[in-house]
């Protein structure tokens, strides 16, 4: 079942215009950094750092490119999966073959999983070659803080590289609910940009409350509170809630998986 | 094969919202018929024959095939082949990939027993490896034919298999249902094309309001008090002879013709009967239709 989604996928021109999308941007970013770098020191951070080397440059495009481009590319990778079967009409082809609804459910998140894992791959390695080429292969700066206040510090590039890995994979931890919630609500509508469109606003909606004031009891809840936990191995901030990131998107991805399962088994099928 | 009939209904309903689509139903296709399901638009055809294979869950009753319980993901669906609606794929895969991942999904080897005779009977020559994005309504639909019995199954559903098909398509397509028929495959043929099913089905089942309303078979369903057209030499004289015969209820004539109300007598009978009398018989022919008995069973339902 998975060769079968896999197939259906990677053979779409969409799927890779949209992994080749995000690549581009981050190429665009350090050819604009190139043409107009930021103004070091009067406000700093991770994006002012970004023209010292290649390395900070992968950094700063996976913080800006995780908060919005990435999740429309997931979220329209996974509100396609069982919505666009039932535009086309195929899901009920596919669903009186011998197949538990269950597996077909896993399988497609698994593949819209695999490709999202693609899409940071892509964004990191084209951030990663594009800022080397503009600002060369240097150690890279992070931040640490003294007093409250953050100075640049160099890192040696072994450790940079694995601060990249560390972040890359707990972004990828965090997408994992955004591809099970557009799998989800992909199961409730035949249509694709409904699900696609429901899953932005679902996350966006969680990022408003979760930076709203007054609502400090429910944030540790929301999906997207600790998703920028991550950078803090980079600006000098503790990075423990990191765990809390990860057992986050860990048992909303299960929770919205069991929902997910249990209403597709139950699914009238008129498309 | 078990003696379990090929399809048996009993007691189906479904509901959306307020409105009853199929209400108590219950019916039985034996192995070797072809069956049509006939009913007007709305009539519940389409849900039944969804809820037949699992792809809508009844509120009420079951439906077992080939002498198993229907579920989603039920193992007898292996042994089925179905074409509801219409057909579907994936556009931008060739024709023969999309048979190809139609079949991986239920995990079996490729290629499936009757591929070849499938494509033969789809006769979509070269096209087969072309996107479907490409294809006419009438290719769509004989790759949708081929996908459905390209795994040589027991049962067979259809839903208007002929839609958007040439006659010559048309043709080769009922040709084809025959030759699986006479192979043992049961067919299940939903379709608005009367005349149609006038000619490939054994059995006939009318639905109308979700209920069945008329069931037998075709002749059955045409009428036992029908009136058959008999082309003779001599149509005065076959009048005069047939009528004074018993089970003759009228006798009219036409051009080279007499037109019979035939009630409790066989055809073959009203032949014998004529030809021995001296009277030349060229052709017999039924007058009334499926369609007009369909017709009349609908229109009785309103």
């Amino acid at each position: 079942m998975i060769r079968v989604e896999w197939v259906r996928q990677t053979r779409r021109l969409r799927t890779w215009t949209c992994i080749a999308a995000l690549a581009a941007l981050p190429v665009v970013f350090s050819v604009s950094l190139y043409l107009d770098p930021p103004r070091r020191f009067r406000e700093i951070n991770l994006f002012t750092l970004a023209t010292r080397s290649g390395l900070n440059v992968a950094v700063a495009a996976l913080v800006f490119m995780s908060q919005f481009f990435l999740v429309v590319v997931v979220a329209a990778f996974a509100g396609e999966t069982v919505s666009g079967e039932a535009t086309w009409g195929t899901l009920r082809y596919l669903l009186v073959r011998p197949v538990s609804r269950a597996r077909l459910l896993l399988s497609k998140i698994f593949v819209a999983y695999v490709l999202t894992l693609f899409a940071i791959v892509a964004i990191v390695g084209a951030a990663l070659i594009a800022g080397t080429i503009t600002f060369g292969w240097h150690d890279p700066l992070a931040l640490k803080r003294t007093l409250g206040f953050p100075f640049p510090v160099t890192v040696p590039v072994g450790e940079a590289l694995g601060r990249l890995a560390l972040g890359s994979g707990y972004v990828a931890l965090t997408m994992l609910f955004v591809v099970v919630l557009g799998v989800f609500l992909s199961t409730l509508t035949d249509s694709t940009a409904g699900a696609v469109v429901g899953t932005i606003v679902v996350i966006v909606a969680s990022g408003v409350l979760a930076s709203l004031p007054g609502l400090e009891q429910i944030k540790p809840i929301l999906p997207t509170r600790y998703w920028d936990q991550w950078t803090h191995l980079y600006t000098g901030d503790t990075a423990t809630d990191m765990w809390k990131g990860a057992a986050s998107a860990v048992i909303w991805s299960a929770l919205v998986t069991v929902i997910a399962v249990w209403r597709f088994q139950r699914k009238d099928i008129l498309s | 094969m078990s003696d379990a009939p090929a399809i048996e209904v009993n007691g189906l309903s479904k509901h959306f919202g307020e409105v009853a689509a199929v209400n108590d139903l219950s019916f039985v296709v034996e192995h070797g018929q072809i069956c049509g399901l006939l009913g007007p638009n709305g009539a519940g055809k389409t849900t039944t024959v969804r809820m037949v294979v699992g792809l809508i869950r009844a509120n009420a009753g079951r439906a077992r095939l080939l002498g198993e319980d229907v579920l989603p993901s039920s193992p007898v669906l292996r042994r089925v082949g179905l074409l509801v609606e219409k057909p579907a794929f994936v556009p931008y895969l060739s024709g023969l990939r999309n048979l190809q991942l139609h079949w991986a999904a239920g995990h079996d080897p490729w290629p499936p027993a009757g591929l070849d005779d499938a494509l033969e009977l789809a006769n979509l020559g070269s096209a087969i490896d072309r996107k479907v994005r490409g294809y006419s309504q009438g290719m769509r639909q004989r790759l949708g034919i081929a996908q459905a019995v390209m795994h040589r199954p027991e049962l067979l559903v259809l839903d208007e298999p002929t839609n958007g098909m040439d006659p010559a398509e048309t043709r080769r397509m009922r040709v084809g249902l025959a030759e699986l028929s006479s192979r043992g495959t049961t067919v299940l043929l939903s379709s608005h094309l009367l005349a149609e099913v006038e000619q490939v089905c054994s059995h006939v089942l009318v639905v109308d309001h979700g209920t069945l309303v008329a069931s037998g078979t075709v002749a059955d369903i045409i009428g036992a008090g029908q009136t058959v057209d008999i082309e003779v030499d001599d149509p005065a004289r076959a009048a005069a002879l047939l009528g004074g015969m018993r089970g003759v209820a009228n006798v009219r004539t036409a051009d080279h013709s007499v037109v019979v109300d035939v009630d409790g007598i066989r055809r073959s009978e009203i032949v014998a009967a004529l030809v021995g009398a001296g009277v030349a018989v060229e052709t017999v022919t039924p007058r009334r239709r499926l369609e007009d008995a369909y017709l009349s069973i609908v229109a009785a339902d309103e």
